[in-house]
């Protein structure tokens, strides 16, 4: 005779072939959960701070109005490898969100709306600390955020001025003339010898014809430059977001 | 066993907790028969619905530990009971082909009436549900066969309340088409 369910699952329970979960198990589940939480959460904001941090030192190319190829060269540098990232960790925390008991008794898209908030407001608040200063321009390097040396930017130190132009080294060592002429914008004031810049514009043949020239020194607020990319973070410069 | 049935699931968790084990069997015969027939309405797959049954029932002894007494056993139970079924059934898409069986003759309301709308929705639901989509069939038939609460409900699918009268609702109302589809052809 076929037993039934109640028969079949006594059994089982008293051969002790099925025990309880023990508490520890327990415990590492919850950790493990909330774990992952925070985890992600913090990731998030470090890869917001990246977009942002791109954003605060590249701005210029945002609101200098360098028309055609100022927007390419935004578009160009974008780090969409951090927009991607930032996606799939909030997909990944939505997921993740859903195992808890408050994700179908309380608002859950409010909670993710506020989540996101919160994310941005932290990973802009990074933004202004030293320590999320180094890691991104640190960091940034490594990810080869900015990419600013494009068909319509190039960045580099300026090595000579000449009159309708400068040269200037970029980091791949390499010397890259930069002409000016009437209509060239200086948001920033102009470029003397030893400045870091990074220009807008359109390349001539060799010479690259510079629309705006943005000049970044020690009264650029916020932004460690390329000395902080230099012997693990102690340099002092303020300028760009080095690009490599 | 009369004293027994008198005792609440949640305190015969606790008793269960306390280490007398045999009383399981007791909280295996309340739901037996009520969650064969929801999984049967889930997978409507015959032979199969004692072999899940049986794995609700190890699972739910296993994570005793973890239920939350805040909510109510019953609840807790059936959600086990939901995600077995939805695991050997596999993907929402499968699920849409899935058909219901037509054999219910279960619960009662409080009032007479509502226990004379939910006969008369029994009724149309015997005949009309094969075609009803699964995110309607499961709230219709925890509403109107299983007896549950939308609170309760919400705790089983894990949707928000205003969200389990809403299905409820729009499931009324594909029965009502599905019915009238019937009956004029």
């Amino acid at each position: 005779m076929k037993k039934s369910v109640a028969d079949a699952v006594s059994e089982k329970i008293k051969k002790g072939e099925v025990t309880m979960r023990s508490q520890i198990s327990i415990w590492a589940e919850k950790l493990r959960l909330n774990g992952s939480m925070v985890v992600l959460v913090a990731l998030l904001i470090v890869v917001t701070g990246f977009v942002l941090y791109w954003i605060n030192t590249n701005n210029d190319l945002l609101f200098g109005g360098y028309g055609r190829p100022g927007l390419f060269s935004f578009v160009q540098s974008f780090p969409y490898i951090f927009v991607v990232i930032f996606i799939l960790l909030f997909l990944l925390l939505t997921h993740i969100f859903r195992a808890f008991d408050f994700s179908y008794k309380k608002p859950f898209f409010l909670i993710l709306v506020l989540v996101m908030a919160g994310v941005l407001i932290l990973g802009w608040i990074s933004i202004k600390q030293p320590m999320g200063q180094r890691l991104y321009q640190q960091e940034g390097r490594i990810f080869r955020m900015g990419m600013m040396n494009n068909s319509n930017a190039i960045t580099g130190i300026v090595v000579k001025i000449n009159e309708n132009g400068v040269l200037v080294g970029n980091e791949d060592d390499e010397s890259v003339d930069i002409s000016i002429n009437s209509d060239t914008h200086f948001p920033f004031g102009h470029p003397k010898v030893g400045d870091q810049i990074r220009s807008v514009g359109t390349w001539k043949g060799n010479v690259f014809a510079a629309l705006g020239i943005r000049v970044f020194d020690e009264t650029n607020p916020s932004i460690l430059g390329p000395g902080m990319m230099q012997g693990q973070g102690q340099g002092q410069g303020r300028g760009m977001m080095w690009n490599r | 066993m009369r004293e027994l049935d008198k005792i609440t699931d949640e305190d015969l968790v606790k008793m269960i907790m306390s280490g007398k084990k045999a009383l399981f069997y007791h909280l295996v015969t309340r739901y037996e028969l009520k969650l064969k027939r929801y999984i049967f309405t889930i997978t409507n797959r015959k032979n199969e619905v004692d072999d899940i049954l049986q794995s609700v029932f190890l699972k739910v002894y296993k994570n005793l530990p973890t239920f939350n007494k805040e909510m109510k056993f019953s609840s807790w139970i059936y959600r086990i009971a939901h995600n077995e079924s939805i695991n050997l059934i596999g993907s929402s898409f499968i699920q849409k082909f899935v058909s219901m069986p037509e054999w219910f003759d279960f619960g009662t309301r409080e009032t007479i009436e509502e226990k004379m709308d939910d006969d008369i929705m029994k009724e149309k639901l015997k005949g009309c549900v094969d075609q009803l989509d699964l995110k309607y069939k499961e709230p219709l038939t925890l509403f109107y066969y299983e007896e549950k609460t939308y609170e309760e409900i919400s705790d089983i699918l894990r949707i928000p309340t205003r969200n389990v009268g809403v299905l409820i609702h729009r499931g009324k109302l594909q029965v009502k088409k599905i019915c009238y589809e019937k009956i004029s052809r």
